[in-house]
């Protein structure tokens, strides 16, 4: 390593963080469904060779540090493969604390020394105790001695001393079932039979090897039990172990209860075959849904592909100028007839090569939305919550840079929907609500737009309380007339918190109103929709992707703008006396009574207009937070789908522009940032 | 055979403070070697050549535990542990078999006899040892 440039080096680390990181998030992701699923061994193995990748490869490079950090994390995992630690809460919760810190290691590459973490030997040795643990399964020994085992000199203090020596008895239950009357009772002989719950390390050959001479063969039984058996047991198992009923009974019992598809057979709901079908299906998602947890991808530069994006944008633009200049000639000649025969080839495939690169760029939500999982697992054990989390829509793609950008806004709502939504258990209980509540985190795809919902069964939102905190902060009137929905959105306005008090959880400082703000920057609209008593929906409408805009083209003297068209909301042309100017400054148009700024966009670009009077001229009305806006151009060109670039790196940021494109005519034209044209209006 | 050197003569040579183990072997180099390593674990030995000389030891109270070869010449092993299970003293005592490794049946035998446990031969002390500890402190 020592020979290496520290150029060599960055990149060597580069390249490693990459992979690790993507090697962290699948252990992250696998370890949550391995707490569902302890018995996946497959899955169990995935996560493994995450954790083994990431010690052989830092390790590799010099990383000591992580390499031996992992390198523990890999034991904890390895125990668990050869079934010698069991996936319990508490392990799984300290292998993801791990995770975190090889994240934050190897997020600290770049700038300091990956061991110095507070953490480090702390959960270090953590992981190292539990390896340690020597309690680690649990069997049920089921012995039942020969009545003669005193007369051979056995003294069963002595097998209990040794079972002791291996491990840690929980329980040791009698059994006095066959003791004869006192009359009848030899004190030589012995009458009982034990049920030992034994928690060991050592393996059954072990425990065998203690009752060596104790047991015959029948007269010993060595079971092991899962540890993370439910709190709650089954009935029937409750039944054999109160001696009620014996273990026959409940077998013969269980056989003549039928399944589920059975009944429906029978019931002539469905056929067999369909139940055949249904089941081969459910095995089918057992499959895939392990699949997804391991996605085979390459790590692609997004500057190369933004690169592509654009290159790719730029040729569909040519194909239309050829096309133009090609219809410009005419068909008569067999030379040009050949020449569009081959040109619409090529425009086909350009279409297609645009279409694919735009979803390089596309992401499956699933990629945001497995974080949530663990984000609400550990608000809910915060709160003390009993809160699941219930995905749906995962595979639905998103832009990348959309999908990084809602990130935040979601892990607000979902924090919002657990600490204020989703009451205590007692108080679900108190309201005839199953004591768990439920987060769906749903996304589905509808035309040109994608739905992110957020949806929880919690208190939902109170109407007075939202209204009183809004008269509170002057932004409604007493005599407001609003409509409940109307009232509801109000909680994304800035200081809008109705939260009674500022937990750790939530009131962080990012409120609802940053929430909108985030969603708004991205084209996208938030909407919310509350029951009270049953819960809330808060739905998030997204552009399939930021690289494509629905544009409305105007003009402005010479110059062509786009406008976005989701924040248009009508244009008009206004009559002479409806534009007036207030306070000998502001600008005002009338527009169906109500009085809204108005822009002149000719004097904010200082461009010489065609036309210099509104009345003249065209408004183009937008909206922007709560209030609407006019802004003057001479005339509307038509609307059409434009791919926006930057401007480059010479104009990193240039006021009341948000970016550039390139017009079906080969013409460059910018494109309007409406949020901030108004910004700088209204500010001056 | 005489006693070997180390046993002491309180009553037939056993110990008060130790726990007395009572060797039964026609072989001497296999009552040397098992005597040898219960001395070694801090237990005392008490050596007999074949079933009549270890009944004789077998008078009163005082052996822990009994280790006996299976197959003797003078006496049968499995005859000697119902021997000492006819013993009311000896009745719940600890007794255990030295056997070969094709010996199953005899085992099977030794054990409804009254035999508490088995040693296969050949064996290391180490083995021995845990066997015992298995049925004596």
């Amino acid at each position: 390593m020592e020979d290496l440039s520290s150029q060599d080096r960055a990149k060597l680390f580069s390249v490693f963080s990459d992979e690790a990181m993507e090697n962290i998030t699948e252990l992250e992701t696998g370890l949550l469904q391995l707490e569902r699923y302890p018995q996946d061994s497959e899955l169990l193995n995935t996560i493994f060779r995450a954790a083994h990748t990431i010690k052989g490869s830092s390790g590799s490079i010099g990383l000591s540090a992580i390499s031996h950090f992992t390198h523990a994390m890999e034991g904890i995992l390895d125990r668990m493969r050869q079934n010698r630690l069991t996936p319990d809460r508490r392990t799984i919760t300290l292998l993801l604390k791990a995770a975190d810190l090889v994240k934050e290691m190897i997020a600290s590459l770049s700038s300091g020394d990956p061991s110095d973490f507070p953490q480090y030997g702390e959960l270090i040795k953590a992981m190292e105790d539990i390896k340690q643990s020597p309690h680690d399964r649990q069997y049920k020994i089921i012995f039942s001695p020969d009545q003669d085992i005193f007369r051979r000199g056995i003294d069963l203090e002595f097998i209990v001393r040794d079972l002791r020596a291996i491990g840690e008895i929980l329980d040791i239950k009698a059994y006095t079932d066959s003791v004869p009357p006192l009359s009848e009772i030899n004190p030589e002989k012995l009458y009982l039979r034990w049920d030992i719950l034994l928690k060991t390390d050592s393996d059954p050959e072990a425990i065998r090897e203690v009752f060596e001479f104790a047991g015959g063969e029948n007269e010993i039984m060595i079971i092991p039990i899962a540890a993370q058996k439910s709190v709650i047991p089954y009935l029937g198992q409750m039944l054999i172990e109160e001696g009620v009923i014996g273990a026959e009974d409940l077998d013969d019992a269980l056989k003549s209860q039928r399944r589920l598809g059975e009944i429906l057979v029978n019931q002539g709901k469905v056929s067999e075959k369909d139940i055949e079908q249904a089941i081969e299906r459910q095995n089918d998602k057992k499959i895939t849904s392990f699949r997804h947890s391991v996605s085979s991808t390459i790590r692609v530069d997004l500057k190369k592909l933004d690169h592509l994006v654009n290159s790719v944008g730029e040729m569909v633009i040519i194909h239309s100028m050829i096309q133009q200049i090609i219809q410009g000639q005419g068909a008569d000649t067999e030379a040009s007839e050949r020449l569009n025969v081959a040109f619409s080839h090529l425009q086909r495939i350009g279409r297609d090569i645009q279409e694919s690169t735009m979803s390089l760029r596309m992401l499956p939500v699933r990629e945001i939305f497995q974080r949530f999982t663990r984000l609400v697992r550990e608000l809910a054990d915060a709160k003390h919550k009993n809160v699941k989390l219930i995905l749906s829509g995962e595979e639905t793609e998103l832009d990348k840079s959309v999908l990084e950008k809602i990130t935040d806004p979601l892990i607000h709502l979902i924090r919002n929907a657990v600490d204020h939504g989703i009451e205590d258990p007692a108080e679900r209980l108190s309201k005839g609500k199953p004591p768990h509540g439920t987060v769906l985190l749903s996304s589905y795809q509808v035309g040109d737009s994608v739905y992110v919902e957020v949806e929880d069964d919690g208190r939902g939102l109170d109407k007075n309380k939202i209204f009183e905190r809004a008269l509170s902060e002057g932004v409604v009137t007493a005599t407001s007339d609003l409509t409940d929905e109307q009232i509801y959105n109000l909680i994304v306005l800035p200081g809008l918190s109705t939260a009674e008090k500022v937990t750790d959880i939530s009131g962080r400082g990012v409120g609802m109103d940053v929430v909108k703000k985030n969603i708004e920057s991205l084209n996208g609209k938030v909407q919310i929709r509350t029951k009270p008593g049953s819960g809330t929906n808060i739905s998030i409408k997204l552009p399939l992707t930021l690289a494509i805009l629905d544009g409305l083209t105007v003009s402005v003297g010479d110059e062509v703008f786009v406008v976005p068209v989701s924040s248009v909301v009508e244009s008009l042309r206004p009559g002479r006396a409806d534009v007036r100017t207030i306070s000998e400054r502001i600008e005002v148009v009338a527009i169906r009574g109500e009085y809204i700024p108005l822009i002149r966009l000719h004097d904010l670009l200082s461009i010489s207009p065609r036309k210099r009077d509104p009345w003249e001229a065209l408004v183009v009305v937008v909206q922007h937070e709560k209030n609407r806006y006019g802004i003057q151009v001479d005339g509307l060109l038509g609307q059409q789908q434009v791919v926006i670039k930057k401007l480059g790196a010479a104009l990193p940021k240039v006021r009341d522009v948000a970016s550039g494109t390139i017009l079906g005519d080969g013409k460059v034209a910018l494109v309007l940032d409406v949020p901030g044209i108004i910004e700088n209006t209204m500010a001056v | 055979m005489g006693e070997e050197p180390g046993c002491r003569a309180f009553p037939y040579g056993m110990s008060m403070t130790r726990k007395n183990i009572l060797i039964v072997d026609d072989s001497p180099s296999m009552r040397q070697l098992v005597s040898f390593a219960v001395k070694d674990a801090g237990y005392e030995a008490i050596l007999a050549v074949n079933g009549n000389d270890a009944m004789n030891r077998l008078t009163s109270t005082g052996i822990d535990i009994v280790i006996t070869d299976l197959n003797m010449q003078e006496t049968d092993g499995v005859e000697f542990i119902k021997q000492v299970r006819t013993n009311p003293f000896y009745k719940f005592t600890p007794i255990v078999m030295l056997t070969q490794e094709s010996q199953e049946l005899k085992r099977q035998e030794g054990k409804r006899a009254g035999a508490s446990g088995w040693i296969v031969k050949p064996f290391t002390p180490e083995q021995l040892i845990t066997v015992i500890s298995k049925f004596i402190r």
